[in-house]
């Protein structure tokens, strides 16, 4: 408890310093969006002519500390937003409650962005860190669906070759070492359509921030990265809505205004695929279903049953401002996907038919999220910010696959045989929050960053095999609690550092685990920046990866114990440099992670009497790698080229003998292009990625093994561990939006063209050792897949 | 000039750092296969090759250039070639295997220096079998076939053996039924012995302390023994993984560090049963 009585009381001192600082000329306000009024975070607010300005936080307000009192101009920018000039004449006197509203970058008959905005990804500002414009990705090249994390996988540091899945792998991590928070809100299933696409509605997003390394103390409980999506408020004036269709969902959503001091925002979306099914859907759900191939033996009878399946999330967002100073909100969420693949087999034996062998399979899947947050925020006054936010996250997966065997002599109408085989995988994470921010502009050079936290988590998961096989039973409760500060110190126009620390008391282990976190960025000239970061990261709740490709999702989430899985951490190092013009950045960034206690689980035996930690693996590795970055920030035709190499290395020693490992994620090359032009209404875009091979583990060979009774058994050898590669990724995406404007309607028709020229791209290899010699098949990926999709927003 | 060193080094940086494929040493990779008994000379290690995925057949080739030694508390026991077929053995007599030993095992071939390690185990105690005697019954033609069957479903039922040995400790155990006899003479007629194909006796590791098996179901008149092994885990384990498969493909269960297969002791204990005509 000590650790709480020392933060409280720096935290007091702090507040006292706070309270005394000075009285110099203080600009402060909200930025807001012209169109709806919605409050727009993490917005640059910069005196102009100086390198000095803030952010606007989470709720959009600003506070500028130590403005000169002579007349001076703010500028204010917003990633897709047109950045705005505000003038400021001479005076001693404090300026609140100023209102800046900026225009999306998307607007009919209007200009496109001007002046130093971002269109649709800006990630100058801080190190390791990407700000994107959901409203901006929707008009990238997509598979049916405007996806928030698919874009994201278009960036520099985010692997973009995993079709396969909607999680991101950021600089050599996994994604289940990704914080992925809505309104605050844990989301620990981030896939719909098994990885194909997000489970967020980009309709109801309206900020994403992506840290991809040394984030801030304000984040904690995962070693990779932090996706931090802000959902949409509404307008608290007039109605607004959209409605969306695509060739697999159909989406709407509605902003209602609350007497002009709130709104409420709904939004949902519903695959139809259980109803018609597209030819989007049918070559997706053939990349998944490639794998269940019926051997064609005479007599058998397949009664297919088309699978079963869709996909839906809903968010709802209820904001009120009953002060000006003021903000609450309740966000819901809840996302969901169902697959039902049962379908029954028959086979006749004998001529003429004598037996008759009936499998009849029922299988399902249901995997998702659902979770609920509300929070209170106030600007006790310009320098002093305060959210406090109680959160509560559910997620479930769910499998459950019932084969039933018979076997009935036809003339007797006699059953001979009658076997029921059952597999079930059920994990379900429940976690519950309490957490206070706060933020302090103690003097225009510090700002402080405190606030306390706690968690309780429960995982529960259980893996049974005929009722009577309990591979895996596991019911778990932890308790972390945790509480940070930071100062973001800028002694100079060039200098900026910030320093904090984060410490985390984790129940389980009954161990305080303290994480400091550093980043600086020091302006050589105006256009020529430096930078580095470094932090440490904790881990407690783990998503344990179980390869099943054909069943959605299988993976399951475990607490850490110290006995099945530790807690694991990552030290980030991070060194950079920037040269920024008007109209150009370019960037590049070199990285290393450490990381220790990370775990694999594999189902290597299966016997009755196992041991649970024969199960699991841990071991230690690093990840490395240089991003480049060259971006065309402005104009009507913008984009980025990027091209990131990297290495992923592990150890382990209970596999492959021991010796270091390429993890399954490493990819040593990896170059990106992303182009958007603006032509009248016409927006087009072309995206490019090519990413060098991707480890697997192969087959080596066969032996056999003389028994103690005479037989021989039959192995397959295994080669090292991730020791072959497979072949290079590459593909070209095209899209056209044409914007249309009718009345108070703004239609959006596009036309979307995935994998142009249908390269075939290898998933995995398949080794079907039911056959002698073992039959290789490649599994790939989607071929060129066209979508059409029309969108009305009023 | 200073282009020309950063496009140099440029060049340099990315041609260096290539996938890497770390493959190449599954093609050295060779398999053991090593069972020590306690109270008999060490002469059952095999090594060989592994053989092609896309072979049909095993194709595997003996490896008969091996360093093969035994380590016991220290003492190091090379091991020598007793034929072309891969097989070593120690041909001296001051190596004995005992309850309790632990041997160390050490392979070099192809450059790989695979190890593994084992122990003896205790010896099976308290084996006893339920009968020493199956009678088998003359099958009479003439009398039609379903006289033969319940002839034979009767004999059957009678013709179990239930073998049983002490194990409070719930250790690994694996039963093995064999023929002592060099004669064979059938006890049915093919035809039936293939209809009984489906019924015989199978070894799997168990932890239990007993186990039933027909011995109507054997295939020749003569003596038989029933032979019970304390086992050790890494051989249990080799009949734990059979379904390896493309889904969860991972290393096939071995003891053998840097190489596949096994390295096991055993420790045993047999009985004697006899199967005879029942003429009248």
């Amino acid at each position: 408890m000590t650790f709480y009585y020392r933060s409280v009381l720096l935290i007091s001192i702090l507040l006292l310093v706070c309270l005394q600082a000075s009285s110099q000329r203080t600009i402060s306000g909200i930025v807001r969006s012209l169109e709806n009024q919605e409050r727009l975070p993490f917005a640059d607010v910069v005196i102009k002519g100086t390198n000095k300005g803030v952010s606007t936080n989470v709720d959009g307000y600003f506070s500028l500390i130590g403005v000169p009192e002579d007349s001076l101009t703010i500028e204010v920018f917003y990633v897709g937003y047109q950045s705005l000039d505000i003038p400021i004449k001479a005076g001693a006197e404090d300026i609140s409650n100023l209102t800046v509203n900026l225009t999306s970058g998307i607007v009919l008959d209007e200009l496109v962005i001007k002046a130093n905005s971002f269109k649709v990804m800006n990630s100058s500002d801080k190190i390791s860190t990407i700000q994107v414009s959901p409203k901006q990705l929707a008009l990238l090249p997509n598979v049916g669906e405007v996806d928030i994390f698919r874009s994201l996988q278009l960036l520099p540091g985010v692997s973009g070759s995993n079709e396969s899945s909607s999680g991101l792998f950021v600089r050599g991590g996994t994604p289940d070492q990704n914080l992925v928070l809505l309104d605050g809100l844990t989301v620990y299933n981030v896939d719909h359509f098994f990885g194909f696409f997000s489970a967020f509605n980009a309709d109801a997003i309206k900020d994403v921030q992506l840290y991809k390394g040394a984030f801030p103390a304000k984040f904690g409980g995962r070693l990779s990265s932090v996706v931090d999506l802000t959902g949409k408020t509404g307008d608290p004036n007039n109605f607004h809505g959209s409605l969306g269709l695509n060739l697999l969902n159909a989406r709407a959503s509605a902003q209602i205004p609350l007497f002009g001091k709130g709104s409420l925002l709904i939004s949902g979306r519903r695959s139809y695929t259980d109803i018609i099914r597209s030819g989007v859907f049918n070559s997706i759900f053939g990349v998944f279903s490639q794998t269940e191939n019926i051997p064609d033996i005479d007599g058998l009878e397949v009664n297919t049953v088309q699978p079963d399946f869709y996909f839906f999330d809903f968010n709802s967002k209820l904001s009120f401002n009953p002060t000006d100073k003021d903000v609450i909100a309740i966000s819901y969420y809840q996302g969901a996907d169902h697959l039902d693949e049962t379908n029954d087999i028959s086979l006749e034996r004998g001529d003429p038919a004598n037996l008759l062998i009936e499998l009849d399979v029922d299988e399902t899947t249901d995997w998702g999220n659902r979770g609920i947050s509300g929070k209170w925020s106030r600007q006790w006054n310009p320098k002093w910010y305060s959210n406090l936010l109680l959160t509560s996250s559910n997620y479930f997966s769910d499998y459950n696959r019932d084969v039933d065997i018979q076997a009935t002599l036809i003339q007797q109408d006699s059953v001979v045989f009658n076997q029921n085989i059952s597999t079930l995988e059920d994990n379900e994470v429940r976690d519950i929050t309490f957490r206070l921010d706060n933020e302090l502009q103690i003097t225009s050079d510090h700002k402080l960053e405190f606030g306390a936290l706690v968690t309780r988590a429960e995982v529960d998961y259980r893996f049974t095999r005929d009722d009577t096989l309990t591979i895996l039973d596991i019911a778990q409760q932890a308790t972390y609690s945790a509480g940070y500060i930071s100062d973001t110190w800028e002694p100079s126009d060039r200098f900026m550092i910030n320093a904090g620390i984060r410490g985390t008391h984790y129940d389980v282990t009954d161990e305080l685990y303290w994480a400091p976190r550093v980043s600086a960025s020091f302006k050589l000239t105006d256009r020529i920046k430096l930078k580095g970061a470094f932090g440490r990261h904790f881990q407690f709740v783990n998503r344990i990866v179980n390869e099943n490709v054909t069943e959605g999702s299988r993976d399951f989430w475990l607490l850490a114990d110290d006995d099945l899985v530790e807690v694991s951490s990552a030290d980030h190092f991070i060194a950079g440099a920037s040269y920024e013009t008007e109209d150009f950045l370019f960037d590049v960034e070199a990285y290393r992670k450490n990381y220790s206690n990370l775990a694999e689980f594999s189902l290597r035996f299966q016997r009755e009497d196992i041991n649970r930690s024969q199960l699991f693996f841990l071991g230690d590795g690093f990840a490395e790698g240089v991003e480049f970055l060259l971006q065309k920030k402005r104009g009507a035709y913008t984009g980025w080229i990027s091209y990131t190499i990297a290495r992923v290395r592990n150890t382990f020693e209970g596999l492959n003998n021991g010796f270091e490992f390429s993890a399954l994620h490493d990819q040593r090359h990896e170059f990106k292009t992303v182009h958007s032009y603006e032509i009248d209404n016409w927006r087009l875009a072309a995206t490019f990625l090519f990413a060098s091979s991707k480890p697997f583990t192969e087959p080596s060979g066969q032996y056999s093994i003389d028994l103690l009774d005479g037989r021989a058994l039959s192995f397959i050898g295994v080669g090292p561990k991730n020791g072959s590669r497979l072949p290079a990724y590459h593909r070209l995406d095209l899209s056209a939006h044409y914007l249309h404007k009718v009345g108070p309607y703004e239609i959006d028709f596009g036309l979307s063209i995935f994998n142009l020229y249908d390269r075939s791209n290898v998933w995995y290899r398949e080794y079907d050792f039911s056959n002698n010699p073992p039959v290789i098949t490649e599994i790939q990926y989607l071929g060129m897949t066209p979508n059409l999709s029309v969108d009305i927003h009023f | 000039m200073n282009k020309i060193y950063i496009l140099l080094f440029g060049v340099l940086f990315f041609t260096s750092c290539g996938d890497e494929n770390l493959n190449d040493i599954a093609d050295s990779q060779f398999v053991v296969e090593a069972f020590l008994f306690a109270g008999e000379p060490v002469d059952d290690i095999k090594i060989k090759t592994t053989f092609p995925l896309t072979s049909e057949d095993d194709t595997s080739a003996p490896i008969n250039n091996a360093q093969v030694t035994i380590i016991k508390e220290g003492a190091r026991f090379p091991l020598v070639s007793s034929d072309s077929e891969g097989n070593y053995n120690y041909p001296g007599d001051d190596l004995t295997v005992e309850t309790g030993d632990v041997f160390e095992l050490e392979v070099i071939a192809n450059g790989i220096t695979a190890t593994a390690i084992t122990t003896v185990p205790t010896p099976t105690t308290g084996l006893s079998i339920s009968q020493d005697t199956i009678k088998v019954p003359q099958l009479s033609l003439s009398s039609g076939m379903a006289a033969i069957v319940n002839t034979i479903q009767e004999f059957l039922q009678e013709s179990s053996i239930d073998a049983s040995w002490d194990n409070p400790e719930e250790d690994l155990y694996f039963m093995v039924v064999e023929s002592a006899d060099d004669t064979f003479i059938p006890i049915f007629p093919q035809q039936v012995l293939d209809a009984l194909e489906t019924f015989r006796f199978v070894s799997e590791p168990t932890n239990e302390s007993s186990l039933s098996f027909l011995a109507g179901t054997l295939v020749s008149f003569g003596s038989y023994t029933v032979e019970v092994f304390h086992i050790n885990q890494e051989y249990a384990d080799l009949y734990e993984n059979r379904t390896q498969d493309s889904r969860d493909l991972n290393e096939p269960p071995s003891n053998i560090n840097n190489g596949v297969g096994v390295f096991s002791a055993f420790n045993s204990d047999r009985r004697t049963f006899y199967v005879v005509p029942d003429r009248p």
